[in-house]
């Protein structure tokens, strides 16, 4: 797991350290019947835990600074993991546990489904590398598509001249694979298809042979050879890609969450300074 | 005119070697193509209105009541001077056999592109031959026929890549290939156990050339003896035995580069004239030489008997030397170089002392040696090409002479006793510096006299498994392999690299070796037979102990691989693959690699070119990519065949990286093994205010290259603090840059984590 690599020991025995003191703070220091957000401790929590939401919205940031020798992008995000956690217990201990204002209960809520969101991607980042391993490949994504596009044109070559039949075979067979609209989102949930070759082939031409004359049968049934190894490619490149984009696609939940979230916590913050 | 260029295969670079020697005269010549040079003194000829008879063969130069006869066939041309400058070109080696005089037998291959889907045959082994198959093979069919069992002769880039090309079915090689006879549309081959007819519609012959020795000696010059390496008595400027007769250029033996032969050229017409001419480069070696009076010839003589090294040598060697030569004056405590730097020149001192420090790998620094004046060190790095094995401290104030590892290795090759001083010297420092640290220098220097220094080529194996062992040996220089056979199977147990030792576990034992040991590169090493072996490991209780724990530590770790067949495949992985021979490898562990190609972004941002050095393919093992990325190998073939010279250059810490003065020409990234060095069509990114200024007509810098391609490759981000980008910029840690001595512990933690076994 992404968080339990012996490398982030050091982080996990400091977010250990700062919890017990966290809670040790508010068990020590904050009264029951005045645990809320506007008491001193309240804001000393609150203003720790904006400082924290600010820290974990420079991430962005620093990961795209590629000349910055401030430390690893690896060593921030843990940081990032690790503080985003202990932000949400302190935003807890800063609401002292008394949910009555909206606004920030609704940051609260934000906050919290960022931090879900979050570990759902660090247990992405933990599980989706080894599956993707599996497509044992030395080819990018890019030149795997180059090879579909090189065994489409031998199909292409194959079929010129042939009979109107077989022509519609050809696009038919093309057709089956042709990526539509948002195809980058459809295929997270697309199943990967594994079927053995030989079966295959023998169904398709079973299917097709009686449809192109006799003289076609054994360039149809190079064609259908063709077409097999371009879906095998196909769906490798789908795999592939499908694995890399879940690891993306999170991002798109993550992100979004927390800019609603620091939104709804300038509302907090600015309602706190004119209600008073 | 200008044969030798003419010759030049369409769009092979010209090199203006060496740069440290003005060009004199008004003739053009900068690093460029041959088309270009060729265009420019074509002009030059045409404007200065030259007397030039083409088509006429000289064959003969006599001398008579002071006026030479030059007979050109049916021409006679009388002159008061000849300057000879026929080069050794004009006279190919014949192959002796029927069909030679054909037409469609060549002996040049000007333009590569004329033949299209042609059956090729290139005869020859050498460097001329396989750069003739290669520029034809991506357009026809090509087979070379080599007599030897192998590329003797050629440069290591060339017949690497010759191989790879035969080995992917782009190139046909017949070794040990005899030629038979040759018809119009095939070509005979004899092989050793066969007969084999080729089709071939071209056939290139690149077999050598003759020097034009029977020529000269018929125009009564001399020569020193009959040996067929032999130069033509000559005088300081180029004046044969018959007065009036020069020899310039490639002909006359001496520095046979085109810049010398202009610069001879210009010598000889100065002389001729009358005028009084100081040989090329004088002031730039009066500069060298400025703590000194006198013309360079006095100051020569002056330095010679500090230099003790450079006793065999000529006065024209050392100034060659001095060109590459810089002088240093240190005070007490300073330090030349470090241990674990990468620089490989030689130093002379002439003045003062020096100590030699080494540090142990657990251990701290102390002193094996000093040196004073007379003595030379360096001589480690020089020969193994690897980092420096000690520090230099200079004890007292002193004066060393420095020379570049390229300019000492020349000379050392042409100078025999120049180059056994040399060997002695690092036979002698390298029993020091690794077996007998506190020894007397005359045990070393017995010990040095009863050592062989062997050289071994990639693949040849220098100690077989099974065999009885007699020797013990010293890796001098490059890499070895040590694997097992089992069932059939090559285990990989070990690679040792320059400094480390093998052969000592059968000696102490008594049994048969163990495993057999490889040479994965050009190999050196150093030879003691079993008695001397023992002479030395018996007076050394310290030895004696250090050499039995490594004999254990070894035979616990070919144990370990046996039982672990993962790390007997990552072995043959790591020494087949060549990712050994690396400095700094570029690992990708796929199992934590999310694909964001942050790496590859930050590559993009960090280069002023705006492209990425890194490609996230390459070869795997066991989910370990390594990536197609600048290896920095120990040994980079890119540096070779630079135009330039150092354009492609290594600096201290390691790093081989692309300087400004790079014209383009592709010859580093033909020349890498890997293809990790990428050509791309660069355009400096401009700032805004560079925008602006070419808006107002300000013109634009210097450094922006529009069009053409550059070479593109890691630098491991120079200048950039922190280190390389891509291992900052990635998230969860998959990039690795790893160097030789983290290999093991790291990729080996890394494959057995996988397997559940760590």
């Amino acid at each position: 797991m992404l968080l339990l690599r012996p490398e982030n020991a050091r982080w996990r025995h400091w977010s250990y350290g700062i919890f017990i003191l966290l809670i040790g703070s508010y068990i020590w220091l904050v009264a029951p019947e005045h645990s809320y957000g506007g008491t001193s401790m309240g804001l000393v929590y609150g203003t720790a835990g904006l400082v924290m939401i600010l820290f974990l919205m420079s991430y962005g940031v620093r990961k795209r600074s590629y000349q910055s020798s401030l430390g690893t992008v690896e060593a921030w995000l843990h940081s990032h993991i690790y503080i985003g956690l202990i932000t949400m217990l302190t935003i807890l201990l800063h609401s002292g546990f008394r949910f009555h204002d909206r606004v920030a209960v609704a940051a609260l809520i934000f906050l919290s489904l960022v931090a879900l969101s979050g570990l759902f991607g660090a247990i992405l980042y933990t599980l989706v590398p080894p599956m993707l391993t599996s497509v044992d490949s030395n080819f990018t994504a890019t030149e795997m598509s180059d090879q579909i596009n090189q065994v489409s044109q031998s199909m292409a070559r194959l079929a010129s001249g042939k009979s109107d039949e077989f022509q519609e075979i050809h696009a038919g067979l093309l057709q089956a694979e042709r990526p539509g609209l948002m195809a980058g989102w459809r295929i997270l949930f697309r199943r990967y298809l594994n079927k053995r070759l030989e079966n295959r082939i023998s169904d398709s031409f079973q299917r097709y042979s009686g449809r192109v004359h006799f003289e076609e049968q054994a360039d149809l049934t190079q064609l259908l050879v063709l077409a097999h190894q371009r879906k095998e490619l196909h769906d490798r490149l789908i795999y592939k890609q499908r694995h890399i984009n879940i690891m993306g696609a999170w991002l798109y939940v993550h992100v979004p969450l927390a800019i609603v979230t620091m939104a709804t916590i300038a509302a907090h913050i600015a309602a706190f300074f004119y209600y008073g | 005119m200008a044969n030798t260029l003419f010759c030049y295969q369409k769009g092979k670079f010209v090199m203006s070697e060496p740069k440290d020697i003005p060009l004199r005269g008004d003739l053009w010549l900068q690093p460029s193509l041959r088309e270009d040079v060729l265009e420019r003194w074509e002009a030059a000829a045409r404007s200065q209105d030259l007397n030039i008879f083409l088509n006429h063969a000289v064959t003969a130069v006599e001398k008579t009541d002071g006026r030479f006869q030059v007979m050109a066939g049916s021409t006679i041309f009388e002159a008061r001077k000849v300057i000879l400058a026929i080069g050794t070109q004009g006279n190919p080696r014949r192959l002796e056999v029927p069909g030679e005089e054909l037409p469609h037998v060549l002996s040049l291959l000007v333009d590569p592109e004329k033949y299209i889907d042609q059956d090729i045959m290139v005869i020859g082994g050498g460097d001329s031959s396989i750069e003739a198959a290669i520029a034809q093979a991506a357009q026809n069919r090509v087979t070379m026929a080599v007599r030897t069992p192998e590329f003797i002769r050629a440069k290591e880039s060339l017949e690497r890549y010759a191989l790879d090309r035969a080995k992917r079915g782009e190139l046909t090689i017949h070794f040990n290939a005899t030629v038979e006879r040759i018809e119009p549309a095939t070509v005979t081959l004899r092989l050793p156990i066969s007969t084999l007819n080729v089709t071939a519609q071209v056939v290139v012959v690149k077999i050598g050339t003759l020097p034009p020795r029977d020529f000269l000696e018929k125009c009564g010059i001399a020569f020193p003896s009959s040996e067929p390496g032999a130069l033509p008595i000559l005088s300081t400027l180029y004046e044969t035995n018959i007065p009036g007769l020069f020899l310039i250029g490639a002909v006359s033996g001496r520095n046979d580069l085109i810049k010398h032969g202009l610069n001879q050229g210009y010598e000889v017409i100065e002389h001729i004239s009358g005028r009084k001419i100081e040989p090329a480069g004088e002031e730039s070696l009066k500069k060298r030489l400025d703590f000194l009076e006198g013309t360079v010839s006095e100051r020569i003589r002056e330095i010679l008997p500090k230099a003790p090294l450079l006793v065999a040598a000529t006065e024209e060697q050392i100034r060659e030397l001095l060109l590459s030569s810089q002088f240093h004056r240190l005070f007490a405590g300073e330090v030349v170089f470090r241990q674990n730097d990468y620089s490989e020149s030689l130093y002379m001192i002439l003045e003062g002392s020096f100590e030699v420090l080494v540090k142990p790998d657990n251990g701290a620094e102390g002193a094996v040696a000093t040196m004073g004046a007379g003595e030379f060190f360096g001589e480690m790095s020089l020969i193994s090409g690897r980092r420096r094995t000690a520090t230099i401290r200079a004890v007292s104030a002193a004066f060393l002479w420095e020379v570049s590892r390229k300019a000492m290795l020349k000379f050392a090759h042409t100078t025999p006793p120049a180059k056994d001083l040399i060997d002695r010297a690092f036979l002698i420092h390298a029993f020091q510096a690794y077996l007998f640290p506190n020894s007397h220098y005359s045990v070393l220097a017995r010990l040095a006299d009863r050592a062989k220094i062997l050289k071994f080529e990639r693949r040849d194996v220098i100690v077989q498994e099974g065999e009885q062992g007699d020797n013990f040996y010293f890796i001098r220089s490059g890499m070895v392999k040590v694997s097992r056979m089992r069932a059939g199977r090559e285990i990989v147990v070990a690679y040792l690299c320059a400094g480390q030792y093998f052969g000592e576990m059968s000696l102490l034992s008594g049994e048969p070796r163990v495993a057999s040991v490889t040479a994965i590169d050009k190999v050196q090493v150093i030879q003691l037979v079993k008695n001397d072996f023992f002479d030395f490991f018996e007076s050394s209780p310290e030895l004696k102990k250090r050499i039995n724990q490594e004999a254990e530590r070894r035979r616990l770790r070919n144990v370990e691989v046996e039982i672990r067949p993962e790390l007997a495949e990552l072995g043959r992985f790591m020494t087949g693959e060549e990712v050994v021979v690396g400095d700094n490898v570029l690992l990708i562990d796929e199992s934590r690699c999310i694909h964001c190609d942050n790496c590859v972004k930050a590559c993009e941002d960090v280069h002023e070119d705006g492209q990425t050095r890194i490609k996230r393919t390459g070869i795997k093992f066991s989910n370990i990519l390594v990536a197609n990325s600048c290896r920095h190998c120990e040994n980079p073939l890119c540096m070779t065949d630079c135009p330039p010279g150092d354009a492609i250059a290594r600096d201290p810490r390691g790093e081989v990286y692309i300087r400004d003065n790079c014209i383009g020409c592709g010859n580093c990234a033909a020349n890498c093994p890997y293809d990790n060095i990428f050509m791309a069509s660069v355009e400096k990114r401009w700032s805004l205010l560079e925008w602006i200024k070419a808006s107002l007509g300000k013109g634009r810098s210097e450094n922006i290259v529009s069009g053409g391609s550059f070479p593109v490759k890691c630098d491991l981000c120079r200048g950039l603090k922190g280190g390389p980008a891509c291992v900052r910029s990635c998230p969860t840690g998959a990039v690795l840059r790893l160097t030789p001595g983290e290999y093991h512990s790291k990729i080996e933690s890394l494959v057995l984590e996988r397997k559940g076994t760590s």
